[in-house]
């Protein structure tokens, strides 16, 4: 538990793998949500939000009940369920004890139940840093780790392309590029930038 | 629908990743190879297929409030099934499906079924619509694997990742032999652009074929619409005509009754 | 029978949980004051399935 694991981390799972350029995951809000700044930056920030506490969750749960219990061919039920009913979980608390948290980003909440980057890093925790040797703490504050970074990651690439998109929206597209097509190219360009960021760490 | 158009309707018309943009997720993460498109592919085929006979099946039997988790267990109890599978018969595509085997759960094509034809169907229906639906799914993958693997290495390779019916990697197709003809010693795999096995490759194959697509649609919009441009403009032509004999006939009846 | 047991258990037990925390949230009224930023109709974005404005 040092601040070197955090950072290695952060900075790992933020820029060089990224979540959305380079794993793939939450492709749907990137190219739905993603057309004013404005509900980006809240849709990331409730992304960011719902992805620590869930995979802080679910990494307990196979920590020490799947595993214990010898049943760790049950996660992926176990993990949609889990997160399924902590979004809604969250979303009434906000509801009911703070309005101008719920004002921000209560209505991105149940937008991103099924948001596969949130099911993804929980399932990539599991494979990719728990062992059987590792002590509860360490792995649990590695995995919060990466999904912060991921969570950030998230944030950049959506906010960064809802600024393209609004300039991209005033530009003279050809006909059978407007759309999603344009936006994909676009997010290859963007990804072939961070494909340069590759063996930093 | 008859059966027919039931089945046939996923891979063109009601095609869930070029049509409805459903799963873009898996299309743009496994499909660097041909084999592995093929291999999600079919994965999702059985999941689909089993998620919509048992959801159809027990449709009688759930009340409407908890539909959704009860389906969520369904589909998540069909991906463990296939999650097993696939780790005993073909390791290699485990390992190159990675988080995206399990992550077929939050596929929105498997729900959406369920939801919209399963749950209203009956299992034969329901059972066609899974197979059918899957297999577009399938052609949607196997197209931009296709596409993504010819222009990264030249050629389709068998046998690496989906270890049935040969018994070492064989290629099912390049381009050598041809240039070969001419020259000696070529291999296309030098001149490969190999970004586009890389994830840089799989935005941008994603977004041609996609363009492709709409180009195809726009075409199709244009020429319906000349055709009812040519349809309105002959309606006219011949009310015209109609007015002019009727006038003619007017004038020829004053001249008559002068 | 033991082997069987256990994961029936914790997937019953996490499905009535998931059932519970649905409930609760429907319950739940939206505060006033943000009704109108609930629009379903600029709902057009992910196909998340178990979205609580779909309907």
């Amino acid at each position: 538990m040092s601040f070197t694991v955090f950072a290695t981390a952060i900075i790992s799972a933020m820029l060089i793998n990224n979540v959305i350029l380079m794993q793939f995951l939450g492709i749907c809000p990137f190219l739905g949500v993603s057309k004013k700044s404005s509900s980006a930056v809240g849709m990331s920030a409730a992304v960011l939000f719902v992805m620590v506490i869930a995979s802080a969750v679910t990494y307990t749960i196979y920590d020490l009940v799947l595993y214990p219990f010898d049943i760790p061919y049950i996660s992926t039920i176990a993990f949609i369920l889990v997160i399924a009913s902590l979004v809604q979980f969250v979303e009434m608390v906000i509801k009911k004890f703070s309005k101008p948290l719920y004002k921000s980003l209560g209505i991105y909440l149940p937008l991103i139940t099924t948001n596969c980057a949130i099911l993804g890093v929980s399932e990539g925790n599991i494979t990719g840093i728990w062992t059987e040797t590792m002590p509860y703490w360490e792995g649990l504050f590695t995995a919060v780790s990466v999904s912060v970074g991921t969570g950030l990651g998230f944030g950049l690439i959506i906010f960064a392309f809802s600024s393209i998109r609004e300039k991209l929206d005033g530009s003279n597209v050809p006909a059978s590029w407007k759309g999603v097509p344009i936006s994909l190219v676009v997010a290859g360009i963007m990804s072939l930038a961070f494909l340069g960021l590759a063996g930093i760490i | 629908m008859s059966k027919k158009e039931n089945f046939l309707k996923g891979f063109l018309k009601e095609n869930p990743i070029f049509v409805f943009l459903l799963g873009m997720c898996p299309a743009l993460a496994v499909t660097a190879t041909f084999e592995t498109s093929l291999g999600m592919g079919l994965l999702v085929v059985f999941v689909l297929t089993g998620s919509n006979i048992v959801v159809s099946l027990v449709k009688g039997f759930i009340p409407d409030q908890v539909r959704t988790p009860a389906y969520i267990v369904i589909i998540a109890t069909f991906v463990t099934v296939v999650k097993m599978l696939t780790f005993a018969y073909a390791i290699e595509l485990y390992d190159a499906l990675g988080v995206f085997l399990p992550l077929i759960v939050v596929n929105c094509l498997i729900l959406g079924r369920a939801e919209a034809f399963a749950s209203k169907n009956n299992v034969l229906d329901s059972t066609i619509d899974g197979i059918g639906m899957g297999l577009g799914f399938t052609f949607a993958l196997v197209v931009i694997g296709v596409f993504r693997e010819f222009l990264a290495t030249g050629g389709i390779q068998w046998g690496v990742y989906l270890p049935f019916f040969v018994d070492a990697p064989i290629h099912l197709f390049t381009l050598d032999w041809i240039i070969n003809l001419f020259t000696d010693g070529f291999v296309i795999a030098d001149y490969g652009l190999a970004v586009f096995s890389l994830p840089p490759g799989a935005f941008i194959a994603l977004g041609i074929i996609l363009a492709g697509f709409q180009f195809k649609k726009s075409r199709q919009i244009k020429r319906e619409l000349e055709e009812k441009k040519k349809l309105i403009a002959e309606r006219k032509r011949q009310a015209l005509e109609k007015k002019k004999e009727k006038a003619l006939a007017a004038a020829k009846l004053a001249k008559a009754g002068e | 029978m033991g082997g069987f047991l256990i994961p029936v258990l914790v997937i019953g037990g996490l499905v009535i949980v998931y059932i519970l925390s649905y409930a609760l949230n429907k319950n739940t009224p939206i505060p006033e004051e943000c009704l109108e930023i609930v629009d379903s109709t600029k709902c057009e974005s992910c196909h998340s399935f178990t979205c609580t404005y779909k309907k």
